[in-house]
């Protein structure tokens, strides 16, 4: 049975249709939509392979694919003021970027205001800040987010996230239940890799409940949570360890979901994942067709999970950004073409190619829109989206589509084994399984034994400033400004609801079986900053080191 | 433990390096590949871990009487994080400890951390055999081959 796919307004419906009438090859010889052993005289595929858009999907979540709809492109992007971030974000939709990425910076991710002592220096550096919803406001100014997919790597703070994006809408005139995106809300891989997570395992856990509990509530066509294993593997972990450590990071939170009482069939379909491209072209397509056999098996014999929507694994795919070199940065667009290929051989819903400049700093324009017209030229000029899966049946790719899924299911016994995830976090066993590989790589391009071309082979001398004047010039007064502006608000606003906002936020985080999103939606109502709400919950959750894994 | 005051220099022993993730950025993939290098070529290290602010990372310093602190920034506020751990450091009386840096830094920023007290810059692209000879000869450490 095909899975049901969220519904999509006609806007963005007309933007990912593919226009073309006639299925062909260049030299027009007419295509199937999907090819099997039968079209060339062999006996049927096991059930293992399948049909697309049966289960185990190994070929796919749909029967048509991108004959259907082509995959969302999507541009991680944001710069440090809200003004700047509205024109990228308008630039990159003429450009066919089809969902919104959002970069937010690091006081924000973290739940510091502009001016607190630990922002200093990092105002706006890796994305927008946002200190109230006033700013989310006026990085949509002109962008209606009825008709918009939004995703974000937030963690940490997706509660009070999502509550801006919410009460962002609502200024708008927009309802929850219109809203479409997808929030990371992965917290386990923050503390593996990217660190931006804020409180213990346990009420962080919580609060990824609380943000999928909110979504299957009152905004149904929104992902609350998007498990990924590209930061795992941009932190050293190989790319099958990293799908290994979602799946098993995908079921503690799933687990949270039915202590709560919610049925497996209406959680799950809430789960989408980010996983990871790379130069590995086969192992790619390999792991992307894995992952989607290794998911259906897992929610079907594990979980009892039976609604199509549930077994189905939705997954982006984001090329891979420590691929990138310095060296020669214009190799970087060959680099990102076939990782972005990797994720359209491998059947992925949405797609994100890095920009080639990013090993410098944030992406210029021009990188940013390169990124995107390397999607569209694979979208547009070469016919692959013509042909569901088109790898399948290849002996290579079948036989280490099979040896990724071993390797992942032995790994999550393995991680079981010691008392699943949380515990493996607390031991520090995983951090240390992905410190070490990343270790061993850089040792082989030091000694040679792994050529990354431009690095360790056909070096040039060459001039890399002018690389350096093209990517986005961050305003070294913005920091100041951000603030001023901050402070201007504080003193504007009802101090007096503002405090009994965060005292009903604080309530509800004292009571576990109370769902936090209302009442941050309501301080943000009332123009509550983010670091003030995380300032609630950091009183009532407290704090928490990771282990290091030394 | 030494006071600090004079150049720490340690021919017979082991050097001592703090690697350190300070501010607000969480990726230590790079930091995490340094500490297992220097570790390898004989050096003690010690990780803080993450988001450390430039007191605390001055603090583990003068605790572990460490002979390099090495900072790891990829948020892009390597500056203002350098100047503020070299302040801090300096207030500890902490004036000949090595200092270095890594991460994605550009090279207009090269100089302002050199004015830091920052003769180690390693930006994107560096290797861990540049990072190891940095502080052997800086130390003064005769080379292990």
């Amino acid at each position: 049975m095909p899975v049901e796919k969220p519904r999509v307004t006609d806007d963005e419906q007309s933007r990912r249709r593919t226009s073309v009438r006639r299925f062909e090859s260049s030299s027009g010889i007419p295509l199937k939509p999907c090819y099997f052993p039968e079209d060339v005289g062999q006996p049927a595929d096991t059930a293992e392979i399948g049909r697309p858009g049966e289960f185990p999907y190994t070929r796919g979540i749909h029967s048509l694919m991108y004959r259907e709809q082509l995959w969302t492109m999507r541009k991680n992007a944001g710069y440090a003021s809200p003004t700047e971030t509205n024109a990228l974000f308008k630039m990159l939709v003429k450009n066919g970027l089809t969902g919104f990425n959002i970069a937010l910076d690091l006081p924000t991710q973290m739940g510091y205001d502009s001016d607190h002592p630990r922002a200093r220096g990092e105002v706006g550096r890796t994305g927008v800040a946002l200190d109230t919803v006033e700013d989310l406001e006026a990085v949509y100014e002109g962008i209606s987010l009825a008709s918009t997919s939004t995703s974000s790597a937030i963690n940490g703070i997706a509660p009070i996230f999502m509550a801006m994006y919410v009460v962002a809408a609502e200024r708008q005139g927009v309802q929850p239940a219109q809203l479409r995106g997808t929030w990371q809300n992965d917290i386990l891989k923050e503390m593996l890799a990217r660190g931006t997570y804020l409180f213990p395992p346990k009420p962080s856990i919580r609060l990824v409940g609380d943000v999928i509990e909110y979504c299957m509530k009152e905004a149904p066509k929104f992902y609350p949570v998007s498990v990924s294993s590209c930061h795992m593997v941009q932190a050293g972990a190989t790319a099958v360890q990293g799908l290994a450590y979602t799946f098993l990071n995908a079921m503690v939170y799933i687990d949270e979901m039915l202590r709560r009482g919610y049925p497996v069939d209406d959680v799950v379909p809430c789960f989408t994942f980010l996983t990871q491209s790379n130069l590995d072209l086969f192992e790619t397509v390999a792991r992307a067709r894995a992952a989607r056999r290794v998911w259906a098996k897992l929610m079907k014999d594990r979980y009892g999970a039976s609604a199509p929507r549930a077994l189905a694994f939705k997954a982006a795919m984001a090329t891979d950004q420590t691929e990138l070199t310095i060296e020669q940065p214009l190799n970087n667009l060959s680099r990102l073409t076939l990782g972005t290929l990797g994720a359209v051989l491998g059947g992925a819903q949405s797609v994100m190619a890095a920009a080639y400049d990013e090993a410098f700093d944030i992406a210029s324009e021009e990188s940013n829109r390169l990124s995107l017209m390397l999607q569209n030229i694979i979208a547009h000029e070469t016919r692959i989206p013509y042909v569901v899966d088109p790898l399948a049946g290849s002996y290579y790719v079948e036989a280490l589509t099979t040896a990724v899924e071993q390797e992942v299911d032995r790994i999550i016994e393995e991680i079981e084994h010691i008392g699943g995830m949380v515990a493996a976090i607390e031991q520090g066993v995983v951090q240390r399984r992905i410190s070490g590989p990343a270790f061993q790589k850089q040792q082989r391009i030091e000694a040679g034994e792994e050529i990354v071309v431009g690095v360790n082979k056909f070096r040039v001398d060459e001039d890399r400033s002018r690389y350096e004047k093209e990517v986005y010039q961050y305003d070294e007064t913005f920091e100041k400004q951000q603030i001023e502006r901050l402070q201007e608000r504080r003193r504007r606003r009802d101090d007096t609801a503002v405090q009994a906002a965060l005292d009903a936020v604080r309530k509800a985080a004292e009571d576990p079986r109370v769902n936090t999103i209302p009442p941050l939606i309501e301080a943000c109502r009332v123009n509550a900053t983010v670091g003030e709400m995380t300032d609630v919950l950091r009183k009532v959750f407290g704090s928490f080191r990771v282990p290091t894994g030394f | 433990m030494t006071n600090g005051t004079e150049m720490t220099k340690r021919p017979m022993q082991r050097i001592k390096v703090l690697i350190a993730k300070v501010g607000l950025d969480g990726h230590d993939r790079g930091a995490k590949v340094v500490v297992h290098a220097l570790k390898n070529a004989g050096m003690e290290v010690v990780y803080t871990g993450l988001h450390q602010t430039p007191d605390e990372v001055a603090r583990a310093a003068l605790q572990e009487d460490v002979d390099v602190v090495g900072l790891s920034v990829l948020s892009g506020a390597h500056v203002v994080l350098a100047q503020a751990v070299a302040q801090e450091l300096k207030e500890r009386g902490l004036r000949d400890v090595l200092l270095m840096i890594g991460g994605t830094i550009l090279g207009r920023d090269v100089p302002a951390l050199k004015a830091a007290g920052f003769h180690g810059v390693f930006g994107v692209g560096s290797t861990l055999t540049e990072i190891i000879e940095f502080v052997r000869r800086a130390t003064q450490e005769p080379a292990i081959s």
